[in-house]
């Protein structure tokens, strides 16, 4: 696994190189050499600055990431990570023209995403896609956005103006030992601009049949090196329909603002960002469900001597959820850590980390369900490091694990093995065994159904943490400067995974009862075809074997957590039509679900973005273009069908 | 002279001042340098500023010795879009004959070349912070990396013709008004 780079700025070594004008073979030896040497935490730190004759092998983007000052850093190259890791790039957001965060994950071919209703969405890594989805750890900045009401992510409430993402990086497949106990199928790990990399104005406002939005941000200077943006945006969206026609009612909107200070000095950088946020959802009786939250975050990061240096943050989150008639929920959580890395001996690179959440809930019940005890105060207190060794020039090893301590079930132990072997400087080779974990949350232990006694479902005291152990392999190569390759092949035998068990008293609690594997493929690439034509493709096949263990009668016979295709696969295309006009299309097939069933849907999304005068684009995009409406997730015929969409958006930045 | 020897020459006399730059590890010089020689993959200089079909690519360098040194080091036997490319160091006053890139390096000379040459098919590029000074492109270092600027009036004002896949890069792009 890569590092984690708690310290914001990342290296910017981008999995693809767009820009390349080089095209001989030793080019590519040239820039890989030079990609090493530039960022030195690679291995290579004290190695002189790359000659200037591989400096121009590069792309102007690549030229554009190098660090020019830093000899010892904490990045780590992407492209040499022993791991399925998809980026999305700004580049792309923009290209796609997602509005929401949800839309722009639908780049990522390594995810699993359905829109299931207005604002709502099921996304997952690697299976066991729901609306409860709980096998993902979801990041921004650094901030942990999953709820551990169900260890799962409320998308309604996760947004950020899209033009100061920096970049997404999506690791499919276990990375619990850097990431977190729930990392047990991926990591979504959203990272912002630094500040400086946000100044001047932006508004951006668009509307068309399916969504309006209004955003602006204001960047500017503070003295010397400080730099700070502020934004706004306003986002609504239109109710969706049933396969009838009939309108859902979940029409939504919401609103949110944030900042982000940050502040450079040689060796030293501090950063300091907030956001907070009001959204209003429709839906019939008894009246609109109102969501609502802050979060409040800083970090220091440090460079010590000889390519050490350490990262100390904090946050502290605030979310409220209410749900007419089904409940109320306030929950505050903080969390404190410490990071640090250090390069002992010139053939280890050790990182360890600490952290500390804390995370306090106050539930408001009804009388259709219930989280008992209504409040709940948890902590979690986390060890974990990793060293990356270089057996020889060309092989790494990686050694990493972490031991969580959790309310529910005391102490548990996550460790990962990784290889890496490069055998030319332009292909990569791994593979990796890890252990990982996914802990109790309190839908799992405290959920109660009707909101009185008796109860129909009667929590899960004994639901135990769900184990999974992961067998993956990979390869990745760059065939050429146009060119680049990823395929990843992986098995994970999944132990204690969630059923809900007939109790002997008549009524059902939640337990362990299901057990089994999923295996699958997962592959992408891209393609310069012409200077200014890139085209993308990606495929994920997923087979699952789950069954019932001895003993257990799940009431839904296994079938209750998750609802996955079979495959699905998606390709891009970005054409730049004439040097101020872009032209993007994306199809993307994502194969049926089998229960409740969904059929296999093609959809067809396009962007035309004309670029009036530097700093004035407009665009126009459609979504969906292929049906009048299709079903992504839930049962007929109540489920909510997305729609055909046309949207006009004008982004000026000045 | 042959075109090779012409190199070797050039590039025997700049190896001390390399030498010394190697010591001080200036990555920002060569960043820089790298870009300067790529740039001129994204531009399209009016038809008639070139004699002929083989005649080769200046790149001139004004107050910058140690780029200019690195420069010629990136440029040795390599070719844009069929052209040989030649560095030549300027001095304040020699003239602008024939030059097709202009780099003028330093914060604080050059104002007055940057105003002459970019009124000509001259991709004029600056390292420079004041607003009157910048050329068509102008190089920052945001975050520890060197970025870049562009003014596209300016250089579509000298009919110079600039790539997206440039502009794309630029950390800004703006049109009238100095950067």
């Amino acid at each position: 696994m890569f590092r984690r780079r708690l310290a914001h700025r990342g290296s910017g070594c981008q999995e693809r190189n767009r820009l390349s004008s080089g095209t001989a073979p030793a080019a590519l030896a040239c820039r890989c050499l030079l990609l090493l040497a530039a960022l030195p935490s690679t291995g290579l730190s004290l190695q002189p600055s790359p000659p200037v004759r591989s400096l121009t092998e590069l792309s102007l983007e690549e030229l554009a990431n190098i660090e020019i000052t830093s000899v010892a850093k904490k990045t780590g190259s992407l492209s040499k990570a022993p791991a399925s890791v998809f980026v999305i790039t700004a580049n792309d957001i923009r290209r796609y023209g997602a509005n929401s965060l949800p839309e722009a994950l639908r780049l990522a071919p390594n995810l699993l995403v359905a829109q299931v209703s207005g604002g709502q969405y099921a996304i997952s890594a690697r299976g066991f896609n729901g609306t409860t989805s709980n096998k993902l750890q979801v990041l921004i900045d650094g901030r942990i956005v999953y709820t551990p009401l169900f260890s799962g992510v409320f998308w309604d409430a996760q947004d950020l103006l899209l033009e100061d993402i920096e970049r997404i990086e999506v690791i499919s497949g276990p990375a619990a030992a850097l990431w977190g106990t729930n990392a047990v199928n991926g990591v979504i790990n959203v990272i912002t601009r630094h500040a400086a990399d946000s100044q001047g104005n932006l508004l951006s406002a668009g509307g068309g049949n399916r969504e309006q939005i209004l955003a602006s941000r204001h960047g500017g200077a503070v003295g010397d090196s400080g730099h700070y943006r502020v934004y706004a945006k306003l986002l609504d969206q239109q109710e969706t329909e049933r396969a009838n026609g009939d309108a859902v009612e979940d029409g939504w909107g919401r609103h949110q603002a944030g900042f982000r200070l940050d502040w450079d000095t040689p060796g030293d950088s501090l950063q300091f960002q907030g956001d907070a946020y009001r959204g209003e959802l429709d839906q019939p009786l008894p009246g609109s469900r109102k969501i609502e939250g802050a979060n409040l975050l800083t970090r220091f990061h440090r460079d010590l001597a000889e390519g050490a240096g350490f990262t100390l943050s904090a946050y502290h989150d605030y979310s409220m959820r209410d749900y007419p008639g089904v409940f109320v929920e306030h929950l505050n959580t903080s969390q404190l850590e410490f990071l640090y890395n250090l390069k002992p001996h010139r053939h280890h690179h050790l990182q360890w980390g600490l952290d500390y959440r804390y995370s306090r809930d106050r539930i408001h019940n009804s009388d259709t369900l219930a989280f008992l005890p209504a409040r709940e105060n948890l902590d979690w207190l986390s060890l974990y490091g990793q060293d990356e060794i270089n057996l020889r020039d060309n092989l790494r090893l990686t050694l990493s694990g972490r031991v969580e301590h959790n309310d529910y079930t005391g102490s548990e132990f996550m460790p990962a093995a990784r290889l890496a072997w490069t055998p030319g400087s332009e292909q990569l080779l791994w593979g990796a065994i890890s252990r990982s974990v996914r802990t109790p949350s309190r839908i799992d232990r405290d959920f109660f159904v009707p909101g009185q006694p008796p109860y129909l479902l009667a929590g899960g005291a004994d639901f135990d943490a769900e184990t999974a152990v992961s067998y993956e392999a990979g390869y990745r190569a760059l065939p050429s400067a146009q060119s680049s390759w990823s395929i990843t092949v992986f098995h994970t035998d999944y132990d204690r995974l969630r059923t809900v068990e007939p109790a002997t008293s008549g009524t059902l609690v939640i337990d362990n009862g299901l057990e089994g594997s999923y295996s699958g493929i997962e592959t992408w690439g891209n393609y310069q075809v012409t200077d200014n034509w890139r085209i993308y493709a990606g495929f994920t096949a997923l087979k699952d074997r789950l069954h019932l263990k001895s003993g257990s009668a799940d009431i839904n016979g296994g079938h209750s957590e998750g609802n996955d295709p079979s495959h699905q696969w998606q390709v891009r295309s970005q054409l730049d039509l004439r040097q101020d006009v872009d032209f993007d299309l994306m199809v993307r097939r994502v194969g049926e679900l089998p229960e409740p069933e969904v059929p296999a849907y093609v959809a067809l999304d396009m962007r035309i973005g004309w670029r009036l005068e530097p700093g004035v684009e407009l665009s126009l995009m459609g979504r969906n273009l292929l049906d009048q409406r299709h079903p992504e997730f839930g049962a007929y015929p109540s489920r909510s069908e997305i729609s055909r969409s046309i949207f006009l958006g004008l982004r000026w930045s000045f | 002279m042959t075109a090779t020897a012409r190199m070797l020459l050039a590039w025997l006399l700049l190896l001390p001042c390399t030498a010394a730059l190697a010591a001080t590890d200036n990555l920002e010089t060569r960043v820089k340098a790298a870009f300067l020689f790529k740039f001129c993959n994204y531009i399209e200089w009016p038809r008639d500023t070139f004699s002929s079909a083989e005649a080769p690519l200046v790149i001139a360098v004004m107050g910058a010795d140690s780029l200019a040194g690195e420069l010629q080091l990136a440029v040795m036997d390599r070719q844009i879009n069929g052209r040989a490319v030649i560095v030549r160091q300027l001095r304040p006053d020699d003239s602008l004959e024939g030059v097709h890139v202009l780099f003028i390096g330093g914060k604080g000379a050059g104002q007055r070349h940057t105003a002459v040459s970019t009124k000509l098919p001259i991709l004029t590029v600056t390292e420079n912070e004041h607003p009157a000074a910048t050329g068509m492109i102008n190089f920052v270092v945001v975050n520890d990396r060197v970025r870049f600027d562009i003014a596209r009036d300016r250089a579509e004002q000298a009919g110079l013709k600039l790539s997206s896949l440039l502009l794309s890069v630029a950390r800004r792009v703006q049109t009238g008004v100095p950067l």
